[in-house]
């Protein structure tokens, strides 16, 4: 089933040596950019200008992705749509971690914990605890399922009415991406204008034809391949400067150990400033600020400005957040997809292994990042004459980021007249440790990789759910292979153009989309799928009304809490408004299914199957009227 | 293949058993290091641990997700290893 003819997948002899090719490849790679690190320094020191040490970043580094794009140009549905099913674990976790880790991550996470303390760290929490339930939920089903993408699955399993559910998935599946990757296509264009100068709207069609050559040629194949790259830089980029901040600061270079030293220094220096207490939890209260923003970006009257703070104090909203981050990753089709691409279900359990265990890294070192530039920022900046501020200040005040206003004149620095954009904090820890420009360069270039990486792991879910489930699987089910790859082809180009125009005005509601994917996807996958695999009871009746359900109630609660919220359960905030959904679509799934005919017994039979780690599915022909179920192509067609 | 035999309903029935068994251990365990501590991170934090990390700071932010990474782990090792070896789902060579 599902296999091109001609297209067997490798033996475990092969799987090795393609495995132990890999590793060489890599580790190659790894040494390489090492070493071109090295040389840029030794150049920046003899005098090349920092102008042209960004620019052999960039270049580098878009070269490489375009190679390995070029590299692996295919013709192959299999391996366009699922990288031949051939990615080792090890290589599936790189891949998932650079598609996971978008611009947000890399960059405005830390900036994140800075701003928030301690209710940050529900974004540390949810973001990695939801690859837990992929493991133990998901992975090892989708694997074994085998298809291309999760329409696939959900008009499988809910074959009765097929074309519906597939319809209903691939609608939300475009929602969440297209979302999703707009914001990716603006965190290129900050990147790019930030470290090099570029104006943003040079920076994001560069950063679109970065995503290009990756994308178009060889779909998931070189999108996998290059992924593995873009994490290897981009946790490189990463490490580097904290790793010398911690140094630096503390004389032990491991900054994930020593940013304790830097929480109980910003307590003390907190106390003799009467700040209120970085690590102190649930101090958020809810408000329509960023909503204001939104409507006056887009010319609508922005509503009164409110705010509620009824609910400061109580841990619900963190909570709530967590919960609706894991089960929002779990239910984001691009991560899903990874999971397709690894030989065997087997192979998926460990892989999401080695997928949470590379996000880890970069997770577990950004609470370092916040905490060590809060300490340095107390300590040497805020209580300081204005003129005599540290030298990195400077740079940063001339961009904008950092902003300070003598208020009471007194010529010294309060803590209330610096304000500060949360991006600064990776963007300044090279300057602030001291590092020469070589590794902002370095930096910038991770950023870069974080955002592309994701980008095109969501084009092409996007792309897909076009050409793939709408158009092939709906429209025109006898459609050659060739017409199916070309309008995929259309299709990365026009979601990559409709993404640079959404993101070139850089609207605010950009942003809010971004935390809103999450529980969109909480809302409307997360139960299908979980119940799908686990209650061969629920039927198709059942997840259509949930997903739509979801949608609607998930939808509801945010945008009402978002304009005005004093609407709000709890104290829970528009970000969480995934919680709704997700009950919404569970009690419709469960109750609509039980009071409609159970799905037919060839579908409660391809649940067995699910369940059996070894072997490939076969999906029977739908059962006593062949036909209805157009969803489920019969064996062979694929 | 494994797969393309009828299921033996039986066999099937017991290892899904003791897949539950394995996964709703893990589950709670998930649970309880994302759910139990966050509602007292505050009188947590007073305690101070290893370089200075206030306890409740600490466990969001290090030991919860440093817990999921060997959970997972866990599961796939002893589903691969163990339980999927008992039941006879073995790849084939």
């Amino acid at each position: 089933m599902a296999q091109e003819a001609g297209y067997t997948p490798l033996t475990h002899a092969q799987l090795s040596a393609f495995r132990r090719r890999l590793a060489r490849y890599y580790g190659a790679f790894f040494v390489f950019l090492i070493v071109f690190t090295l040389v840029l320094y030794l150049l920046e020191r003899a005098g090349l200008p920092h102008r042209f040490i960004g620019y052999a970043f960039i270049f580098l580094t878009l070269a490489l992705y375009a190679f390995i794009g070029i590299l692996n140009f295919t013709r192959r549905l299999e391996e366009y749509y699922v990288a031949g099913r051939r990615v080792p674990a090890i290589f599936n976790g790189m891949a998932t971690g650079a598609d996971w880790m978008s611009a947000a991550s890399f960059i405005s996470m830390a900036g994140t914990l800075w701003l928030l303390g301690y209710d940050g760290l529900a974004y540390i929490m949810g973001w990695t605890g939801g690859y837990v339930l992929l493991a133990l939920l998901f992975a090892p089903y989708i694997r074994k399922f085998g298809q291309y993408t999760i329409p696939d699955f959900v008009a499988t399993r809910y074959g009765e009415r097929a074309r519906l559910a597939r319809f209903i998935a691939a609608i939300c599946a475009i929602i969440v991406s297209l979302a999703y990757v707009t914001a990716q296509v603006s965190g290129v264009g900050i990147v790019m204008s930030r470290f090099f100068g570029l104006d943003y709207r040079v920076g994001v069609f560069v950063g679109l034809a970065g995503v290009l050559v990756c994308s178009f040629l060889g779909g998931m194949k070189s999108i996998t391949w290059t992924q593995v790259a873009q994490y290897i830089i981009l946790i490189v980029a990463y490490l580097i400067p904290v790793t010398f901040l911690s140094a630096k600061l503390t004389g032990v270079p491991f900054p994930q150990l020593m940013y304790g030293k830097a929480l109980s220094e910003i307590t003390q220096l907190e106390q003799t400033m009467n700040l209120s207490s970085y690590v102190q939890p649930f101090k958020q209260a809810l408000s329509n600020a960023s909503a204001i923003t939104a409507f006056k970006q887009i010319g609508l009257t922005p509503p009164e400005p409110i705010t509620v703070k009824d609910w400061v104090g109580t841990p619900w909203q963190f909570l709530a957040l967590t919960l609706c981050l894991m089960a929002g990753t779990v239910g984001l089709p691009h991560i899903l997809v990874r999971y397709y691409t690894v030989p065997s279900p087997k192979e998926a359990r460990i892989s999401v292994g080695w997928s949470l265990l590379f996000i880890w890294l970069l997770y577990v070192t950004a609470p370092a990042y916040a905490a060590f530039s809060r300490w340095e920022v107390l300590q040497n900046v805020v209580g300081q004459p204005i003129n005599a501020l540290p030298d990195w200040t400077a740079n940063w005040i001339k961009t904008g980021l950092l902003k300070i206003t003598d208020a009471n004149n007194d010529g010294i620095l309060q803590f209330s007249e610096l304000s500060i954009n949360g991006d600064i904090v990776v963007l300044a820890t090279p300057e602030i440790a001291g590092l020469p420009f070589t590794i902002a360069a370095l930096v910038a270039a991770g950023g870069l990789a974080a955002a592309l990486s994701t980008a095109d792991g969501l084009l092409l879910v996007i792309s897909t759910a076009v050409a793939h489930d709408v158009y092939a699987k709906i429209i025109n089910p006898n459609a050659p292979y060739g017409r199916r790859f070309l309008l995929s082809r259309i299709m990365i180009l026009v979601a990559a153009l409709a993404a640079a125009l959404l993101a070139i005005p850089q609207f605010a509601l950009i942003v809010q989309l971004v935390a809103w994917a999450f529980s969109l996807a909480a809302s409307t996958f997360f139960p299908v799928l979980l119940l799908g695999i686990f209650w061969k009871r629920a039927n198709a009746n059942g997840a259509i009304a949930g997903m739509i359900g979801g949608l609607v109630a998930c939808v509801v609660y945010m945008v009402w809490n978002y304009v005005d919220p004093r609407f709000n359960v709890l104290g829970l905030s528009h970000l969480s408004a995934g919680i709704f959904g997700m009950l919404a679509n569970f009690i419709l799934l469960i109750v609509v299914s039980l009071a409609t005919a159970p799905a037919p017994k060839y579908i409660q039979d391809m649940v067995d199957q699910l369940r059996i780690p070894v072997g490939e599915m076969h999906l029977p022909a739908p059962g006593p009227a062949p036909g209805t179920a157009p969803g489920v192509a019969p064996a062979g067609q694929d | 293949m494994t797969g393309t035999a009828p299921v033996d309903t039986s066999r099937l029935e017991a290892y899904w058993r003791e897949q539950w068994r394995l996964m709703l251990t893990l589950l709670v365990i998930w649970f309880a290091v994302t759910y139990l501590h966050p509602p007292f991170a505050a009188s947590l934090n007073k305690i101070k641990i290893l370089t200075g990390f206030p306890l409740g700071y600490w466990l969001s932010s290090q030991f919860s997700i440093t817990v999921y990474v060997i959970l997972i782990f866990i599961y796939a090792l002893t589903m691969n290893n163990v339980i999927d070896k008992k039941y006879g789902f073995e790849e084939e060579e």
